[in-house]
């Protein structure tokens, strides 16, 4: 395997922590378009090719990254530049997101960029049809050591945890905590992003603790996901599920939204794990109660799978890389 | 200015009373500031309230002693559409910034003798026009239908108004809500409000007439689908290029969405503006299939509209239309994000166009008479 480098922005930790979890290069650089965010970001990565690097990788196409690579490019034109996508063509209403959507394509049909890797099969057979040079990377996250799942008493109330990692419409956050309302003996411990989140609970009645993530990162998340009997992310669109890895890797069932390609339409884990309806508060209580009452053996299932799936994102990523 | 009001919100707690106040005094001014530098657009955007107003007194009369009548936003499209769609007694009324003009509506309620009032939303100084009639004669039912679901209360000014709606019910100054989903009248329950449950409908039994299926192209529409991230356009986009020999209809067309289908060398026939309901269900009749593939709704009207209009549409599964029918099977998107999945459901209604169309209309038959008791019931005294 040809020698490289992961770069990712170090703003956005909520996009990486898969990503830098299958990488094993991996280092972060700035965000940002002034000249001391380029000078910077430029001296990390002729280190690493005085090192011997043969290929970049950028988590994404941030603010100034296009200047950066372009320069990169025209001094050291051997080297391969690559970039995984990390935006949904949902998100492209944002002009942030669309313009640097439009430069990263731009920057791979003027073959700076060798490849541009999707993290939704659905983006990547459509650029891939439209001519672009792209590949297909099944995002995935393993837990490095085992941890015990604690099988709580069945007097107590259920935890449910509701932690988006952004206060953003797409996160759906008021339709997830209307679950908490829908189930009956539940006590719902959230991710408090905003004083709304904690208005909207009370006014509603609905029994609740909030909780702060101070850092997103693998540590943290680990900790707070650890509280909860079952954990809901049902966002709207996704293009990387960090929640849902974690809480399932720790044994903690996790519900999430028909917006991954995790699973094949028959899968028996999916029917447990994936709601069709993000913003049915009725049925996503309802797969809960299911998801709590099938503890086990939504245990076992993901185990089987996620055998499977580990081999199948390594594949991806090896092509990726090998590309 | 935006520099001091930030330095303030880092410096003061969001719940304090100093909060609050300075809160108070910034909206104060802002709003004395708008009116001083806005003058002109102000009085005559009063005098086209207070005109509504007069219209809304004269046409009350009409309903004299009736059991019920709705106000009703005639510039909100979609409430409005809904409104018309279900109610016979409706009263065009805008905002009330008029003390004097409060005063004036709640009279008439009580001079013709209306037993109850419904309000299709909340518009700007409703909420006082329902305190006023309640003071005047406690007797007077008041039902508020409340059109958003929780996805909503993201917003400030819906967040707001929705804790004001329920604080004027704990009052006693509203006595029921209805909501147009089921998530949300089965939410409300069991937070122990009165509450009905509606269902949007809309009646256009002359449309369908000018349909065209000879169109060279497959053509897709798209429409008011630009002012919001939940209307999920891009994918729209991705997914109508992904059809074979596809064009799309976007109206209105913004600029980004306009450097997509550049981008995608999707083909479009599209217009910048927007354009008179009348006039987009004559256009929508020319396209073959039309898709909808919002991330959140409650009744949405655009789906029954174009299958109204003899055109079948896709929509999400974020409402309570088709919901166990093999209908619901052809155009329900379960995968609102994906484009691929899209194109595949899109393929699948043209391939079974004529079969969609007759199911849609047995399903309409029945649906028809469910919206019917749903609001029988709902305006029983």
């Amino acid at each position: 395997m040809e020698q490289y480098v992961l770069l990712y922005g170090d703003k956005k930790p909520e996009d990486n922590i898969c990503i830098t979890n299958m990488f094993q290069n991996a280092e972060p650089i700035h965000l940002g378009w002034t000249d001391l965010d380029f000078n910077y970001n430029k001296k990390i990565i002729e280190k690493h090719i005085k090192e011997g690097t043969k290929q970049l990788i950028f988590s994404g196409l941030e603010i100034g990254w296009d200047k950066l690579i372009k320069d990169i490019k025209e001094k050291n034109p051997e080297i391969k530049i690559k970039v995984i996508c990390n935006t949904q063509d949902s998100l492209l209403y944002y002009e942030y997101e669309r313009e640097n959507f439009f430069k990263l394509l731009a920057l791979s049909k003027e073959g700076i960029i060798q490849d541009i890797a999707f993290l939704r099969k659905s983006q990547y057979e459509t650029y891939q049809n439209l001519g672009y040079q792209c590949s297909y990377l099944k995002e995935n996250y393993q837990l490095k050591e085992e941890k015990k799942v604690t099988i709580k008493l069945p007097d107590k109330k259920v935890d449910l945890g509701i932690y988006p990692l952004n206060y953003t419409w797409d996160k759906n956050i008021f339709n997830q905590l209307c679950i908490a309302k829908m189930m009956e003996n539940c006590h719902l411990n959230y991710h408090n992003l905003d004083e709304r989140m904690e208005d909207f609970l009370t006014t509603m009645e609905i029994d609740s603790s909030p909780d702060k993530i101070e850092k997103i990162e693998e540590k943290e998340l680990i900790s707070k996901l650890s509280k909860n009997d079952v954990v809901v992310a049902t966002s709207f669109t996704e293009y990387v599920h960090p929640v849902f890895f974690i809480s399932m890797e720790l044994g903690i069932p996790c519900l999430i939204g028909n917006n991954s390609d995790f699973f094949e339409e028959n899968d028996e884990l999916k029917k447990y794990v994936v709601t069709n309806a993000e913003d049915n508060a009725i049925i996503n209580a309802k797969m809960v109660k299911t998801m709590i009452e099938n503890k086990e053996k939504i245990q076992k299932l993901y185990k089987i799978w996620k055998e499977n799936y580990n081999h199948q994102a390594q594949k991806t990523m090896q092509d990726f890389i090998n590309q | 200015m935006q520099k001091l009001k930030k330095m303030l919100k880092s410096l003061i707690k969001k719940d304090s009373f100093l909060y609050k106040v300075l809160r108070k005094i910034y909206h104060f001014l802002s709003t004395m500031k708008y009116k001083m530098t806005n003058y002109k657009e102000v009085k005559e955007q009063n005098k086209k309230y207070s005109k509504r107003v007069e219209e809304a007194i004269e046409k009350m009369k009409q309903y004299k002693e009736k059991s019920y009548i709705v106000f009703y936003n005639p510039t909100w499209l979609g409430v409005a559409g809904s409104t018309l769609g279900l109610f016979e007694n409706n009263v065009p009324l805008e905002h009330l910034y008029q003390k004097k003009e409060i005063q004036k509506i709640a009279q008439a309620v009580i001079q013709n003798k209306i037993q109850s009032v419904i309000f299709s939303q909340i518009c700007d100084g409703w909420t006082s026009l329902i305190e006023h009639i309640k003071k005047e004669d406690p007797r007077i039912q008041i039902k508020v239908i409340w059109h958003g679901n929780c996805y909503e209360y993201f917003s400030d000014f819906t967040w707001n108004l929705n804790k004001e709606v329920m604080q004027l019910y704990k009052k006693e100054k509203i006595d029921s809500f209805a909501f147009v989903r089921s998530i949300m009248y089965e939410f409300y329950k069991k937070l122990g409000f009165a509450c009905y449950y509606l269902q949007n409908n809309v009646h256009k039994e002359n449309a369908g007439k000018i349909v065209n299926n000879e169109n060279a192209k497959t053509k897709i529409g798209i429409y008011n689908a630009d002012t919001r991230e939940l209307k999920n356009i891009y994918t729209a986009l991705s997914a109508m290029k992904l059809v074979p020999n596809s064009v799309a209809d976007v109206v209105p067309i913004n600029e980004g969405a306009k450097q997509f289908t550049q981008m995608l060398s999707l083909d479009t026939t599209s217009i910048n503006d927007y354009i008179p309901n009348e006039e987009l269900m004559k256009r929508i009749q020319k396209n073959d299939i039309n898709i909808y593939p919002t991330f959140t709704e409650n009744a949405p009207m655009f789906p029954l509209e174009s299958f109204e209009m003899g055109v079948p549409c896709l929509l999400g599964n974020n409402n309570d239309y088709f919901v166990g029918t093999k209908l619901g099977e052809y155009v329900i998107l379960e995968r609102e994000d994906d484009a691929v999945y899209i194109k595949d459901k899109i393929m699948n209604v043209l391939a079974h166009k004529d079969e969609v169309m007759e199911l849609y209309q047995s399903w309409k038959k029945e649906f028809d008479q469910k919206c019917e008791k749903l609001v029988e019931e709902f305006i029983k005294i």
